[in-house]
């Protein structure tokens, strides 16, 4: 399940084989699922709403059990041991700020449970609060905090008990998109600095991308990959995945045998695959800011008749028809300018580029 | 610009202040005028049914100087503050489990809490009278049994079945408003409260109980007033020992007929019970609100 960019790092949480089935319901929100967190990385996991990544962070947390299966922190087996006991913090997506507390009280709070001394509370909450730059709200009440206020204040109450794991339930998402963008920067500076690992959960594939070292896509229970950033974007291994992230060309084609190499025919086109790809009829993946229109560094080249053009600000989408293949290419709206629908024009890419994506 | 900007204020002003009015008015009516009326009378004098208008607190310091009023008073806030207290402490915890543990079943387990409401006072006073009773319920089952030879009687006609059957009563209204504040507490406070590593008696500490107390404490008023002016159930199942401080001031408007020394006793009924609710709202009040 794990691909090669293994980190140095043990692993800090370990999902063994675990599946979910919530109460009155016939299929499995969890589906079986294995992997590995390790020290301090920023994993997300992403997914559309309903794929099992809110039931596998509470399950984490501890606000629910597994069906079956292994849930382990740092090696100890987490599955029975009640919230509170847990060394793990979460920040809700509301927030969930205690609303007759002051931001220094709701900050405060597990080290008040923790019936720390006074002056060790009184210190930490000042570092917290400094840390996510809320200090001048101390005294006031959430209700008088706007929703990113509120948010940093949750941050602060998370983060103060100095967690094993951080759980973030789509922190972001009642955020305007300004805003979001902003914290997304600050919540990766913050990891770096409290060096805690971080679990994500969100459906937006931009914040997961620029944000995790590792993300898991997570569709129907099941984790379709695991990978960076970067190689889940360009290597998706299953249609699920280039369809979910980014935007792909994803059509059918065949690997095959032709004078003693295995290539790829997808089209007209024929190109170079890897030696240990899989023979038979399959499904290759394609982004589509890697089709190239008129020129550009691909090895792979044919000529095809421009479909449609979809103006969408900043970039164009040009429908291209190769001999039957409908290929979408993504170019900057400079570029396919005087592009017009009927007009033959040149399509190339890398064959590098090309995944298969089934199986 | 500016002028037709302060019109139109001025007219939504005018226009707020209409839609107050029949606030205003039913305040006015229905609340302020008996009680400054019940003032007046309780200022005035009865010499055997004939009303003097001439004013003094002289009621005040009969009612007040009479040991047996006293007594009556004192067993009355005694009799209703122990079955108010007594009823929240049934009802809210009952609210928590309604609202936390049951799903589906929810509103029903609500309706069968509110059944009782719909059935008449006087039929659900009565009911205690057969249960507690000389051939009632329990004394039937225990003679039945072969526990005890005799009837008891010590049940019926005494302050504790006007304490039970006042419990009883209150605690529907308990139940209503505990369980209105504890639906209204999101589960994510609880959680965040687990998750900041509370246990579950530091949760209601902290928490939910700072959150909801308002609520059992409306409960809690509106079971003491009921109680404290009860005069029906003290003369159904109290006898003469279950006198409540309702029946003397009852006596005082049929039986004995003076009408000012029956109000100068209920305005220091209201005094006690309106200082109870003050101090109540006082130590329950929390600051914040829920989204």
């Amino acid at each position: 399940m794990l691909d090669g960019t293994k980190g140095i790092n043990p692993a800090v949480v370990r999902f063994i084989d675990v599946s979910k089935r919530y109460k009155d319901s016939t299929s499995l929100a969890v589906d079986n699922v294995s992997f590995e967190i390790y020290q301090g990385e920023f994993f997300s996991i992403l997914g559309p709403s309903g794929s099992g990544k809110t039931s596998c962070l509470r399950m984490i947390a501890g606000f629910e059990q597994p069906t079956s299966g292994q849930i382990t922190l740092e090696n100890t087996d987490l599955v029975g041991v009640p919230p509170h006991l847990r060394n793990v913090n979460t920040v809700f997506q509301n927030y969930a700020l205690f609303p007759h507390m002051s931001i220094e009280e709701n900050v405060s709070y597990p080290l008040r449970m923790a019936r720390l001394g006074k002056t060790e509370i009184q210190q930490r909450t000042a570092e917290a609060l400094l840390l996510v730059d809320i200090s001048e709200f101390a005294k006031r009440l959430p209700h008088q905090l706007s929703g990113g206020q509120k948010q940093r204040a949750a941050l602060a109450r998370a983060l103060v008990g100095k967690p094993k794991v951080l759980l973030l339930d789509e922190p972001l998402g009642a955020l305007d998109l300004q805003l979001r963008q902003q914290m997304q920067g600050k919540l990766k500076d913050l990891q770096r600095e409290v060096g805690i690992t971080f679990i994500y959960v969100t459906h937006d594939q931009g914040e997961a991308l620029s944000m995790s070292d590792r993300l898991a896509v997570m569709s129907s229970g099941r984790i379709e990959q695991i990978g960076t950033p970067k190689d889940v974007y360009f290597r998706p291994k299953t249609p699920f995945v280039a369809g979910f992230i980014g935007r792909a060309n994803l059509e059918p084609g065949t690997v095959e045998i032709m004078q003693g190499n295995i290539v790829g025919r997808w089209g007209q086109f024929v190109f170079p695959v890897a030696k240990e790809t899989p023979l038979g009829p399959c499904v290759f993946s394609l982004r589509h800011e890697s089709v190239i229109l008129n020129g550009g560094a691909g090895d792979i080249s044919a000529v095809g008749v421009v479909k449609d053009v979809l103006f969408l600000g900043d970039s164009l989408e040009v429908f291209v028809s190769v001999n039957g293949l409908t290929l979408i290419a993504k170019t900057h709206t400079q570029t396919g300018f005087d592009l017009n629908i009927g007009q033959d024009v040149t399509v190339s890419f890398k064959s590098a580029d090309v995944v298969r994506v089934d199986g | 610009m500016a002028k037709t900007a302060f019109s139109r204020s001025k007219r939504i002003s005018i226009a707020s202040r209409l839609a107050l009015a029949p606030l205003v008015i039913w305040a006015i009516l229905l609340v302020l005028a008996p009680n400054a009326l019940m003032v007046v009378y309780s200022l005035w004098n009865s010499q055997d049914g004939v009303i003097s208008y001439a004013m003094s607190i002289g009621n005040y310091i009969e009612a007040l100087t009479n040991p047996v009023t006293m007594s009556v008073l004192l067993r009355t806030i005694l009799v209703a503050l122990g079955s108010s207290i007594l009823a929240t402490l049934i009802a809210y915890p009952a609210a928590w489990f309604v609202v936390r543990r049951l799903s589906k079943r929810r509103m029903l387990a609500v309706l069968l809490v509110i059944v009782p409401l719909w059935i008449s006072f006087l039929i659900r006073v009565y009911s205690w009278k057969l249960i507690l009773g000389e051939r009632g319920f329990i004394n039937s089952t225990l003679l039945s049994l072969g526990l005890i030879d005799e009837p008891l009687t010590f049940m019926l006609y005494s302050s504790f079945a006007v304490f039970l059957t006042l419990t009883y009563v209150a605690i529907p209204f308990c139940f209503v408003s505990s369980y209105s504040a504890l639906e209204r507490l999101p589960n994510s406070l609880l959680e965040a409260s687990a998750d900041s590593g509370a246990t579950p008696i530091q949760t209601f500490r902290t928490v939910i109980w700072p959150l909801t107390r308002q609520g059992a404490a409306i409960g809690f008023s509106l079971a003491l007033l009921l109680s404290c002016g009860d005069y029906l159930t003290p003369a159904m199942v109290g006898g003469l020992n279950g006198t409540m401080f309702g029946s003397l001031v009852i006596t005082q408007f049929g039986l004995t007929n003076d009408w000012p020394l029956g109000a100068a006793m209920s305005v220091i009924l209201l005094l006690i019970t309106a200082m109870f609710l003050a101090v109540l709202a006082r130590i329950t009040r929390t600051e914040g609100t829920l989204d």
